[in-house]
């Protein structure tokens, strides 16, 4: 096995111009289908509309939940500690 | 070498400054465990995917999109949705309860939430907290001594020892705090590392075009070749991630810590989200090009999982290859270190103080869970010394007992009232005795054929699905029967109706009314 270490920026190059020259390596070219693409895309562009859904629910609805001191709970010392 | 080194040097130095700061906040079991509950939401919530991504993140997931491809794709979208699913269900009630409770832990929380009084809830969290948290720890220092090993060429048991005593030693200084803003540091690594890589990785080779056409077919298929009932199968088992974010406590915890449950809405879910998309991609896609580097010579591993290290030390000068290697330590030390502190807490506070009412001084209770630490680190690294060193199994493993055991427990106390304790602790009972025979005795940590008997049978028709997803499900579906066959106190089912109520969204102060209003204050101006 080799070992990583022994390969430098120039055996890098050698072998990054040997992909470039014999490209396409069988003789046909596999790119990423349609479907592949649809895996990776759908599911982030549906994730970014469940962020912007979710974080702005308050504006939506003009609703939120009922937070008061006994809730927020925040430990007294700590509280000391950075108004010191 | 030296390079690499001085490299990890300056991130280590980072790292135990911050514990040093950390440790004026840390006087106390509620600083010490959940930073006081006042955590800001920037730092909760990149301390919340810095120690959910672990070195799953950095060497168990590109590993697995090296050798399965496109369709690894499928525990990403996963994982997104797990994240997003916590902020939606989890978070901001669960931090209105603990802060109405005060709850420190998380069987803090459903001690208080169901009432029980049996402490059986508090006993079985603790040990569900304890049995998987080790395993889960064990496999960060399992990845640690994988990625120091590739950079130095050390053996691997060297590497998690070294990985272990440092993530040890800045848990004991600081506390939460220390945990919370080493995560925030270490969440910048990560990110840095996963865009930069992918980036390398394609300059290197050409293009996507150029990548793609040295992987095969089923290589580049969403379901790995699979079609049918087959391809549905290949699907869920690596999204079945999704549904073990409701029940991991190192992850939950951090949304008892902040300081408004509000702003876990906004902008909590944007930086988790967002943050969370760009590291599943750049993991992804490291070692997905990973493996078209490995197809075109450039790159050497004899286990995929060392893809990342292996790509840094090919394609990046010495002392940036150390970055990047810090970044993968950044992962597993960030998920370790918060998983120390609740396995910790699990015993400190849940068994010693609350269980067997252990009455110590606040200090003395802190330095109790550094002891705590300091032999959990202990077992954890002999687990990682004689145990399977595949990370990604591992986790999966770990993942699946928190998962079953809490998610659907802590999922259902914030949704219904009804919940009982008595269904509680039968489903955290069945949760616990079941994941551990079904992973330890019958399966492992996915269905398969070659389980005994029946198991045998339904493992070949769910081959690859993760034993936690089918059992989340079964769990989910024991609490909700012990309830309904159950009645919880009226007390319980007033606080929960009421405790969530929503109120009118207050509207912002605009500049020109603060000016008004004071003018009206002083004088100036009379109120028409």
């Amino acid at each position: 096995m080799v070992n990583n270490n022994d390969l430098n920026f120039t055996q890098v190059a050698i072998k990054k111009l040997y992909i470039l020259f014999t490209f396409p390596p069988d003789g046909g070219v596999k790119v990423l289908s349609a479907e592949g693409w649809a895996l990776l895309l759908i599911p982030t562009f549906l994730a970014v509309i469940v962020m912007l859904l979710y974080g702005f629910w308050d504006k939506i609805t003009g609703m939120e939940y009922y937070v008061d001191d006994e809730i927020l709970g925040y430990d007294e010392k700590m509280v000391n500690i950075e108004r010191r | 070498m030296e390079g690499i080194l001085v490299g990890i040097v300056v991130y280590l130095i980072i790292l135990m400054a911050i514990g040093i700061w950390a440790n004026r906040y840390t006087e106390n079991e509620d600083q010490y465990f959940v930073g006081g509950r006042k955590v800001s939401i920037i730092a909760a919530a990149l301390s919340d995917k810095a120690s959910d991504f672990s070195g799953w993140l950095m060497l168990g997931y590109p590993g697995q999109a090296f050798k399965s491809g496109l369709g690894a794709f499928w525990a990403a979208v996963g994982c997104l949705f797990g994240t997003l699913a916590d902020y939606v269900f989890v978070g901001p009630r669960l931090r209105i309860y603990s802060g109405r409770f005060r709850a420190i832990t998380v069987p803090d929380y459903l001690e208080a939430r169901l009432m029980d009084d049996t402490k059986l809830i508090r006993i079985l969290g603790a040990l569900i907290i304890l049995i998987f948290m080790t395993v889960y720890v064990s496999a960060q220092y399992a990845a640690g001594g994988k990625a120091l090993a590739q950079a130095f060429g050390i053996g691997v048991n060297t590497g998690v020892v070294i990985t272990a005593v440092v993530v040890m030693i800045y848990v004991l200084m600081g506390g939460f705090f220390a945990v919370v803003w080493t995560d925030v540091v270490q969440a910048m690594f990560m990110v840095a590392t996963l865009v930069l890589m992918p980036v390398l990785a394609l300059g290197v080779l050409g293009g996507f075009d150029r990548a793609t056409a040295l992987m095969s077919s089923t290589h580049l298929d969403p379901f790995g070749g699979r079609t049918g009932f087959a391809a549905l199968v290949f699907a869920i088992g690596y999204a079945s991630w999704i549904v073990g974010y409701f029940g991991q406590p190192h992850i939950v915890t951090r949304y008892m810590s902040v300081e408004d449950p509000r702003k876990l809405r906004r902008p909590g879910i944007f930086i988790s989200g967002i943050w969370t998309i760009i590291v599943l991609w750049g993991a992804f896609f490291s070692g997905f090009l990973g493996y078209a580097m490995f197809k075109a010579g450039i790159v050497h591993v004899s286990d995929p999982e060392r893809i990342i290290p292996a790509m840094a030390m090919v394609l990046l000068p010495g002392w940036l290859a150390g970055f990047v290697i810090a970044g993968i330590l950044a992962a597993i030390m960030s998920t370790a270190d918060s998983q120390l502190l609740v396995a910790s807490s699990a015993v400190a506070r849940d068994v010693l103080h609350m269980v067997f009412g252990v009455e110590l001084e606040e200090n003395t209770m802190v330095n109790l869970g550094r002891v705590v630490v300091f032999t959990l680190t202990a077992i954890a690294i002999y687990l990682a010394l004689s145990g399977s060193k595949i990370v990604y199994d591992i986790v999966a493993t770990a993942w699946g007992g928190l998962a079953v055991g809490f998610g659907p427990i802590i999922l259902l106390t914030l949704w219904w009232s009804r919940v009982t304790k008595e269904a509680g602790i039968a489903g955290m009972a069945y949760g616990l005795i079941s994941e551990v025979i079904l992973e330890s005795k019958i399966y492992g940590w996915a269905f398969n054929a070659k389980a005994p008997g029946i198991f045998g049978v339904i493992g070949a028709k769910l081959a690859g699905v993760p034993v936690f997803f089918v059992n989340f499900f079964i769990t989910l579906g024991v609490i909700v029967l012990v309830s309904l066959l159950t009645k919880p106190p009226e007390e319980v089912v007033k606080t929960h109706r009421e405790i969530f109520k929503k109120v009118p969204v207050e509207r912002a102060i605009s500049q020109a009314e603060h000016v008004a209003r004071f003018a009206e204050e002083i004088g100036l101006m009379r109120e028409s």
